[in-house]
Formats: structure tokens, C-alpha cells, sequence
């Protein structure tokens, strides 16, 4: 069952929600809607589910138009990010809610039913709680639950809005790779809107980079992570070291760096912007051939890269470099000390109107 | 109470004191003085005071006037809090304002105002094929307008805080409407619902300014018990008077403790965490 939404538009009064926007996502595949708050991603799901309607633009599901379809034709899955159960149910009524209100002739016999609620409960690993409120439960246990209940209709697709947005960061981490596994059982096609990068590179097949009601880039995680298509999507996608300069022949000069810009061969003198990835940062006590100069002012050695914040007296501005934990050892750094930094590699974007997005301040 | 569990709660001691002494002044001790004034029936006289058939009538006409009310009441509140919270409209505030104000008129003034409404040659009443004003239909007008305001504001914050998330919940899950309503919406609703109803129904079997114009005041037909005390009261018959009050007090009392205990058992399930 693949999804497909074409020419997307969606107005609230002077408001641009989501413009021309197209998407697709084949079918079994988990997709990651990834963007900051108000990017329209939470609304394309609602639109997709039939909770919203859009003001133009087609919803596609397995081939199917199905833009103007009340929400029981549509079979969809929706699991809504503060869980919404039934507090008056039980585990089991909230369940087999989705069974028991179908048409008589459609319903499930009770044994049936139950059959079923008990396999669902048992695939998100609950079947104890059945007899439960949902005030009995943990946030992510209440979660699971809200799966398993979208999950009761057998529905082709399956949408999660925030899924994991209201839990706290372990159970947040637990819960996603145990989402990813649930999908890798099921096999249904999955749409999630998230706006934790990390959540989306880790979970998902596919990512859609979403901005201001735009699609920004759509590609593997791999492939959004390594190659951004602008400067708002490399942004998003993890810290960044940020150079203005220009570019001449391919060669990116960075107020005191000079690197290789691929792709800007053509580009002659030409303003431009380039990206670091703090673990692109090297950081050395030689002396360099182009070598920056930065006092260190704090470093951070949890986990296992240790952060280091730098800053380069000389063009003011502030550089963030993460080493291995042995590395920094092996550095012996010190709060104060002024040392060499080295960039290594940059993704650099001609400051173009036409390759700039527009406004992309994060 | 131990020591180590007044210290959990700031304050408990004192607030408790001052629950119990200002309760015990202004509820208990007029309530005690009601019963102190009756035992000074025998309880031959009690006995024949409150079942004479005159009382029992209006026993059946307050109580029931007044459940007949808070239930209409009870149904059409919720339509008017769903809407006032639901729905954006122009004018919305005056509307909202306006609920409040059978709280704030003098009761009399909207007993006559409705009595002039409903009455045979009234605005109203030449228009309908039934008589209103000096009939229980009558007495039950006046509690629904008495009464709404119960329900109304009863219900809204609890249907702001419910939000539209359940209900859409329900839908994704291919609920039509009616089955929204009546397996996510109204048991969400029930303990405020039965809160609303319970005042209203309260309100309603005390009522006396706005009832007692449209009423008629006719003996076995449209007297309500209040009017039956005051009566009594006029003709110095003091004792028969605060005995047909004791017993209208237990009984709404009975009434009352049996709607709590019914809301906390619906509430049990629905208020606790979210």
C-alpha cells in the first residue's frame, strides 16, 4: 500500500500551511516526516488520514484517489502524539474499539474479537495489562497500546504523529528502535512525523525534510546526512560550524581557510557559505598549513564523543569540534589553551538566490 | 490525625477547624434548629402534618417538576455548553454572558415575566393548543430557566478540557458520529453531566420566587412544597411547617447522596490521570 500526495496546498486565513508539495512513499517502507515546529508536517498526516481536507492537491493511497473520502474508506492507522485512549475502557475495550464499532454485518464474532485484541497486546508486548485503565499505565506502555489499537482495523497504512514526542529521552529511545522492529514484523507502510533528527536518521528508510510548508529533501537517511540539498537541510540535520567566503574554481576561501568546494568548478569568486560538521573539526597542538587559530572554552566529555567549544579570536566567531573520548585524552586539552584547528572536509553552498531557500534561520 | 501526616499538608489542622466551625454555623445549626422546632410536634401531629394529602401532593409536584426539569434540563444544557464551546459564532460572549443571568435576576421577576408569557391570553400561551402557566408543565418551565445555568457552566470546562483528540480517535477508528458520542463523548461527560443535573435538580426542589406566580397555587394540583411551609408559616402553625421542611430535606437529601455516590463510581474510571 504506497502513499502518494500531489500538489499539496493548505491555507489558514493570510497563513501558508503547506505549498505545492508532493511526496511519495512506497509500499512497506517507514518514512520520517523531519522538520521543526510549524513546517506542516503534523498537517499533511491529518490530511492523509482525512482529518483535515486540503484546500488543493490529491491524496493517493495504493492508486486510489482518495482526497475526498470519509475517514472510515480510507483505512488508516492513526496514532496521535498524547496517546488519546479511552480513559473510561479498559486496555481490551480501547482495543477492540475499532472491531466492535463496525457495521453488524462486518463485526467480528466476540470470540473473534477477542482473539484478536489478545494477539495485538501480545505483539506490543501488554497482554498483562488487558484488564487495565489507562491511568495504570507508564507514557510508553500507554503508547504501545495506542498502536496496537490503530492496528486493531488492519489498517494499509499506519500514520504517527509525534509518536514518541511526549515520553522522556529513554523510553523515547527504547520505544523507537522497538517501533522500527514492529514495522520490520508487520510490514506496514508508515508515516511518522517527528521533529528529532536523530529519531528520523535512526528509525527510518526514508526522510522527508520539511520547511515552512516546502519539502526540502526527500532521500535515504544516508543520503540527506551526507548530501543536503541546501543550507536549511544541513542545518537541521545536526550541529554545524558555519564559514562565509567565497568560491573561485572549485576552491571554497574561508576567511582563513582554503578547501576544496566539488561541485563550484565553474564558480567564479562567488559568495558562498560553508558547513562543518563539529566531527570534520580536527584539532592539533603543530602548528598547520592553514590552520585556524581558537582558545578552547569549554569542553564537554560525556558520551562517546567529547565536545569542544573554540573560539577564533582573530574573525570572532565561535567553533564546535567532537573527537573520540581517547583522542581528547591522548590530546591532554586544557580549558584556556589556544590550539590549531584544521577543517576537513565542507559542504559549501553558493549563496545564490537560486540554490538559497529563502529564509532557513534556525 | 497522627502528627507526621498533618505535616504532609500544610495548614490541615487550621483549614479543617475552619471547614468544620463555618459548615456547623451555616449549614448544621439552622439545620439542627429545623429539628429541634419539629420535635416539638408530637409525633401523632408529625405524622398526620406530613402525609396529610395535601403535603404528599406537593411532594410529588416539587420533586417531580423539579426531575422533570434537570432532566430537559441535562439534555439541552449540554447541547448549549457543546455549542458555546465548540463552534465559533458571532456574538458568542453575549451568549455566554447570557447564561448567567437567571442567577443574577430576582426570581420573582422571572416568574412574572414567564407567568405573562405563558399564561392563556399571554404572548405564548394564546398561541398554544395547551395550558402552561397554572399547570406542573408551568412549574417545570420556570426550573428550566432557573436551572440551566447548572448544567451549562457545569459542563463547559469540562468539555474545553476533553478537546476534539478522542473524538478523533474514535473516527480514525471508524466510528460514525452517534457512535463517537455515545461510547467516547458522554461517558467522558457523565460524572459533570450528573454534577449539573444534581444541582439543577436541587435548585428546583427549593425553588419558590419564580414558581409561585406561574404556578397557580392550586391545593393537590399545583402546590410546590415551599409555598405549602409559607403557608403554614402565615397561619403561625410554626412546628407543622419546619416538620413538612424536615422531611423535604431528608428526602432531597437521600436524593442528592445517592447521585454523588452514583458520580463517584463514573468518575472513578474517568478522572484519574489523563
Amino acid at each position: 500500500m504506497s502513499i502518494e500526495i500531489a500538489n499539496l496546498h493548505k491555507r489558514f486565513g493570510q497563513h501558508t500551511i503547506l505549498e505545492n508539495l508532493n511526496l511519495k512513499v512506497e509500499t512497506g517502507q517507514l518514512v520520517a516526516l523531519l522538520g521543526p515546529s510549524g513546517s506542516g508536517k503534523t498537517t499533511i498526516l491529518r490530511i492523509i488520514a482525512g482529518l483535515e481536507q486540503a484546500d488543493a492537491g490529491t491524496v493517493i493511497l495504493n492508486g486510489r484517489d482518495t482526497t475526498q473520502d470519509p475517514l472510515d474508506k480510507r483505512r488508516v492507522g492513526f496514532v496521535f502524539q498524547h496517546y488519546a485512549l479511552f480513559r473510561h475502557m479498559t486496555i481490551f475495550e480501547n482495543v477492540a474499539f475499532g472491531l466492535q464499532v463496525r457495521p453488524r454485518a462486518q463485526r467480528p464474532s466476540k470470540k473473534d474479537i477477542s482473539d484478536r485484541v489478545r494477539e495485538l497486546l501480545s505483539l506490543v508486548q501488554l497482554d498483562w495489562v488487558a484488564d487495565r485503565y489507562p491511568h495504570q499505565l507508564s507514557g510508553g506502555q500507554r503508547q504501545r497500546v495506542a498502536l496496537a489499537r490503530a492496528l486493531a482495523v488492519e489498517p494499509e497504512v499506519l500514520l504517527l504523529d509525534e509518536p514518541f514526542g511526549a515520553l522522556d529521552a529513554k523510553v523515547r529511545a527504547e520505544l523507537r528502535r522497538w517501533l522500527r522492529k514492529l514495522h520490520d514484523d508487520t510490514g506496514i507502510t508508515s508515516l511518522f512525523v517527528t521533529h528529532d533528527q536523530e529519531e528520523a536518521l535512526e528509525v527510518a528508510d526514508r526522510i522527508a525534510v520539511l520547511h515552512q510548508g516546502r519539502l526540502e529533501q526527500e532521500g535515504t537517511p544516508e543520503e540527506v546526512y551526507e548530501h543536503p540539498a541546501n543550507p536549511f537541510v544541513f542545518h537541521f540535520l545536526g550541529d554545524v560550524n558555519l564559514f562565509h567566503g567565497r568560491v573561485h574554481q572549485g576552491q571554497a576561501e574561508l576567511a582563513g581557510v582554503s578547501l576544496p568546494a566539488p561541485g563550484h568548478e565553474g564558480a567564479e569568486n562567488a559568495p558562498a557559505v560553508a558547513f562543518v560538521r563539529p566531527h570534520d573539526v580536527e584539532l592539533s597542538r603543530e602548528p598547520e598549513p592553514g590552520a585556524l587559530v581558537a582558545e578552547i572554552t569549554s569542553i564537554h566529555s560525556f558520551g562517546p564523543l567529547a565536545r569542544v567549544q573554540l573560539r577564533d579570536h582573530q574573525a570572532e566567531r565561535d567553533l564546535e569540534a567532537a573527537l573520540p573520548l581517547e583522542r581528547l585524552r591522548a590530546l591532554r586539552l586544557t580549558l584556556g589553551e589556544v590550539v590549531f584547528v584544521t577543517p576537513r572536509q565542507a559542504k559549501v553552498f553558493l549563496d545564490q538566490p537560486t540554490e538559497a531557500t529563502g529564509t532557513w534561520g534556525i | 490525625m497522627s502528627r507526621s501526616s498533618s505535616s504532609r499538608s500544610p495548614g490541615f489542622g487550621i483549614s479543617l477547624g475552619i471547614t468544620i466551625s463555618y459548615l456547623s454555623l451555616m449549614v448544621a445549626l439552622p439545620l439542627a434548629a429545623l429539628g429541634a422546632k419539629t420535635f416539638s410536634l408530637s409525633w401523632r401531629v408529625f405524622w398526620e402534618t406530613v402525609t396529610s394529602p395535601r403535603v404528599l401532593a406537593s411532594y410529588r409536584i416539587s420533586f417531580g417538576a423539579a426531575f422533570a426539569a434537570a432532566v430537559v434540563n441535562a439534555v439541552l444544557g449540554l447541547l448549549v455548553a457543546w455549542v458555546l464551546v465548540r463552534y465559533p459564532f458571532p456574538g458568542k460572549r453575549l451568549v455566554d454572558a447570557v447564561i448567567d443571568l437567571p442567577f443574577a435576576l430576582p426570581t420573582a421577576v422571572a416568574g412574572i415575566s414567564l407567568t405573562k408569557l405563558y399564561a392563556p391570553e399571554g404572548w405564548f400561551g394564546h398561541l398554544l393548543p395547551f395550558k402552561v402557566a397554572y399547570t406542573p408543565l408551568g412549574i417545570s418551565i420556570a426550573l428550566l430557566f432557573i436551572g440551566l445555568p447548572f448544567v451549562v457552566r457545569t459542563l463547559q470546562p469540562v468539555l474545553e478540557e476533553l478537546g476534539t483528540e478522542l473524538e478523533e480517535a474514535a473516527a480514525t477508528l471508524g466510528a460514525s458520529r452517534w457512535q463517537t458520542l455515545r461510547r467516547v463523548v458522554f461517558p467522558e461527560l457523565g460524572p459533570a453531566l450528573l454534577t449539573g443535573f444534581a444541582l439543577a435538580f436541587a435548585r428546583g426542589i427549593g425553588e419558590y420566587g419564580s414558581v409561585v406566580f406561574i404556578s397557580g397555587n392550586m391545593p393537590m394540583r399545583t402546590e410546590i412544597t415551599p409555598l405549602l411551609i409559607i403557608t403554614k408559616l402565615e397561619q403561625y402553625e410554626y412546628a407543622q411547617a419546619t416538620a413538612i421542611a424536615v422531611v423535604m430535606l431528608l428526602i432531597s437529601f437521600v436524593l442528592l447522596l445517592g447521585i454523588n455516590l452514583l458520580q463517584r463510581r463514573i468518575s472513578r474510571k474517568v478522572n484519574h490521570g489523563s
